[in-house]
């Protein structure tokens, strides 16, 4: 019944599905919450610095789940941090997981609504949505694995094409001055996008699916780089193309990028609905990720069959997302999970990893 | 149990065929009229207070059935666009009042042109004219803005009734590669990162010339205020392109005043560069224009066409007369309208980032005050098909 646990997943795969994980809602949101932040066009520095932060978050949750083959986070918590703490932090995270799955759908739901799908009601999009992603996640890692194998690709060619095609209006003297105004502007953007690289907790579980889990750090790395490659391109092409004012003072500044320009005697004229394609599909995936960590959780952690949390967790994602009355709310949902994510897995996980080294030490000592 | 199975089966399949098959919010196109077109003016009859203070226009295509059943009686006479004005003290209100006398709702997607009378934009602040074409989904960053010195909606009356007023308007300003009166395009997405970053800003002035549409020189916004503070000349226009260096073609006359007669330079290429200088509170620029391009008509002294010395005075004419031409610009810009359009705000925040922290909030003031040097350098590269 526990589908999944028995299917394996190579390196490649593990990589695919965490690039996949972080990139979500920030692709159309980071160039204005971090302009906002840092105030400078030094934005991009901030993007590198976040990247680097998530990729040494994510090494810690990679360690630590390498230590344990084979089992996942929610198995090897109580063995390391004792039933009660274990318990407890597992359940956090099966939450946080809810949250994120639930942030991601309302916001896909907003910008289907607001720039695709005028006038169909915001539950109609989200439950089909729902229902595909419950369909593919009841199938276990493996399908998820192979599908987003599919995905990857598509939206690194969509991506290119689209980013590239707004070169005609960008201007390299809007990301100019360099550090005009010193480091101390990068540093409070930091924050915004190293929330943007949320992601690598995924470690905690697909570790144990790995052919190797010895290269999950490698994972961690070359994923975080390849996200990072795509937030820098967008961060610099949104502010390159409309401006640190322009971006701030957009909702949704990547679509207003691919908004501001036309384009005769090429195929198509306008491309923000292939944007918009690409990215409902990176929030599915997300979705789907999620989805899957939390019911993976919670029927590792109550020793349960998988099918049935993740069809209990379905309606309970359904009313989170239902949630924020509205965009501001929404986005605001979005910071909260941010903030909690910063403690879950920035400090929890470091925290076991120390704890499981003392635990081993002392196995080893008697 | 196998039953209640199939039947289960059976109804997803049927709510499947149900929600698949269609669209949810469909409009058929010819039931819509697209929007291409809409003009601010200000609200001239008596009883503006009540009606509001704003008139709108807004030019929609005619659509499907009724643009076909025009071409089927052969009227030639017979225009592809209707205009419509309506009142209110916002632009939204205005344009949804229009759905009281029309069967088809307006779309917003291929909107091309807003023209703001010079007369609301001196009145109100760009920001407030323009945020409801910012905010709405379905128009488009790329929508060109222009200011009209006169009543904004007659430049949507055309003569030639085939003619589309916001196409053509939209078409003239890629006309870019053949005049250097034409400033690069002011769309709705750079005026929103200009509008928001407090910079001031030139708008295209288009206006109605015996029923025909004509690009005459540019309204100056000033970045505190967001409105019109005045407008600059063909002339004057033709000075900013040169200092920007922002030209893609066009062409330059200057008279030989030992012959009295003129000579033609056209453009191939032209280049700026701004340095900026800080000394305390003092700023002051440098200008470099550089400008490659041919002599392609000479009335002067046709029969030394390919003489180097002739040629090199040539050069030097050239370069005086667009020197001249530049310094009046910024003079009558600095003095006058005490505004900086010129993009010398951009130069100082990279070149000099802490000075212009202290210098942002009054910086179209400092502008008035600063000291601007020019400097041109023309070369010209070849004379056309006659040798002498």
């Amino acid at each position: 019944m526990n589908s999944g646990s028995n299917n394996q997943i190579s390196t490649q795969q593990a990589v695919v599905i965490l690039i996949n994980y972080i990139l979500a809602a920030g692709i159309l949101t980071l160039p204005r919450t971090s302009a906002e932040k840092v105030g400078t066009p030094d934005v991009w520095l901030a993007v590198l610095i976040g990247g680097a932060i998530a990729i040494a978050a994510g090494s810690v949750m990679a360690k630590l789940s390498e230590r344990y083959p084979g089992r996942t986070f929610f198995e090897y918590s109580t063995a390391v941090a004792g039933k009660w703490i274990g318990g407890i932090v597992s359940l956090a995270m099966i939450v946080y997981f809810i949250a994120i799955s639930a942030f991601e759908v309302r916001t896909m739901a907003e910008v289907t609504c607001f720039f695709l799908l005028e006038g169909t009601p915001n539950w109609a999009i989200v439950i089909a949505f729902m229902w595909i992603g419950i369909y593919l996640v009841a199938g276990g890692i493996d399908p998820i694995a192979r599908l987003f194998e599919i995905i990857l690709p598509i939206t690194i060619i969509i991506f290119a094409i689209v980013t590239l095609l707004s070169m005609r209006i960008f201007d390299f003297e809007r990301l100019r001055p360099v550090l005009g105004l010193g480091f101390s502007p990068v540093w409070k953007g930091v924050k915004t996008t190293t929330l943007a690289f949320l992601g690598p907790e995924i470690m905690l579980i697909i570790t144990a699916f790995m052919k190797r889990p010895a290269s999950a750090i490698k994972v961690v790395v070359s994923g975080v780089s390849i996200a990072a490659a795509f937030y820098l391109a967008t961060v610099i092409l949104v502010i390159g193309g409309l401006s640190l004012d322009g971006a701030r003072a957009s909702t949704w500044p990547t679509i207003d990028l691919i908004r501001s320009f036309e384009l005769q005697g090429l195929l198509l004229e306008r491309f923000d609905s292939l944007l918009l394609t690409i990215w409902i599909m990176q929030i599915f995936s997300t979705f789907t990720v999620t989805l899957y960590a939390a019911a993976k959780g919670a029927s590792d952690l109550f020793k349960r069959g998988f099918k049935p949390f993740a069809y209990c967790f379905l309606p309970i994602i359904f009313l989170c997302a239902m949630l924020p009355k509205n965009i501001n709310e929404t986005f605001q949902m979005g910071d909260q999970i941010g903030h909690v994510a910063l403690v879950l897995f920035g400090v929890v996980p470091l925290l076991f990893l120390v704890l499981s080294f003392l635990r081993r030490k002392r196995r080893g000592r008697r | 149990m196998k039953l209640c199975r199939y039947a289960a089966l059976l109804a997803l399949g049927l709510t499947a065929a149900l929600m698949l098959s269609g669209c949810w919010s469909s409009k058929e196109i010819d039931r819509l009229s697209v929007l291409i077109g809409v003009a601010l003016d200000h609200n001239e009859s008596k009883n503006a207070s009540s009606e509001g203070r704003l008139a709108v226009t807004i030019q929609t295509l005619t659509t499907g059935a009724s643009a076909l059943n025009s071409q089927s009686q052969g009227q030639s006479s017979v225009r592809p666009y209707i205009n419509m004005l309506a009142t209110g003290n916002s632009v939204y209100e205005a344009i949804r009042e229009m759905s009281l006398r029309t069967d088809k709702p307006p779309i917003g997607h291929h909107l091309k042109a807003i023209v703001v009378s010079a007369e609301v934009a001196r009145r109100n602040s760009l920001e407030n004219l323009l945020d409801f074409f910012m905010r709405d989904n379905d128009i488009r960053p790329g929508s060109l803005v222009f200011v009209s010195n006169g009543r904004a909606n007659r430049v949507f009356e055309l003569k030639r009734s085939e003619e589309i007023p916001s196409f053509h308007m939209a078409g003239i300003t890629e006309n870019r590669y053949r005049t250097s009166k034409i400033l690069p395009p002011t769309t709705l997405g750079k005026i929103k990162g200009d509008i928001k970053a407090g910079a001031s800003l030139l708008l295209p002035n288009i206006i109605s010339q015996d029923g025909k549409l004509r690009l005459s020189g540019a309204g100056v916004i000033r970045g505190k205020t967001k409105k019109l503070v005045g407008l600059l000349t063909e002339e004057e226009v033709l000075g900013v392109v040169w200092m920007t260096g922002s030209g893609k073609g066009g062409v330059m006359s200057a008279i030989d005043p030992s012959t009295k007669r003129p000579v033609v330079y056209e453009v191939n290429s032209m280049d700026s560069t701004i340095r900026s200088f800080v000394s305390g509170d003092r700023v002051s620029f440098k200008v470099s224009i550089r400008s490659i391009g041919r002599v392609m008509e000479n009335w002067s002294r046709p029969e030394e066409s390919s003489n180097q010395q002739f040629l090199d005075y040539q050069t030097r004419l050239f370069e005086r007369k667009i020197g001249d031409l530049v310094d009046r610009t910024i003079e009558k810009i600095q003095r006058e309208y005490k505004t900086d359009v010129l993009g010398f705000r951009d130069r100082l925040r990279i070149e000099h980032p802490r000075a212009w922290e202290r210098f942002k909030s009054d910086w179209d003031d400092r502008f008035a005050q600063a000291d601007i040097s020019t400097d041109v350098k023309i070369r010209i590269e070849d004379y056309g098909l006659v040798v002498e």
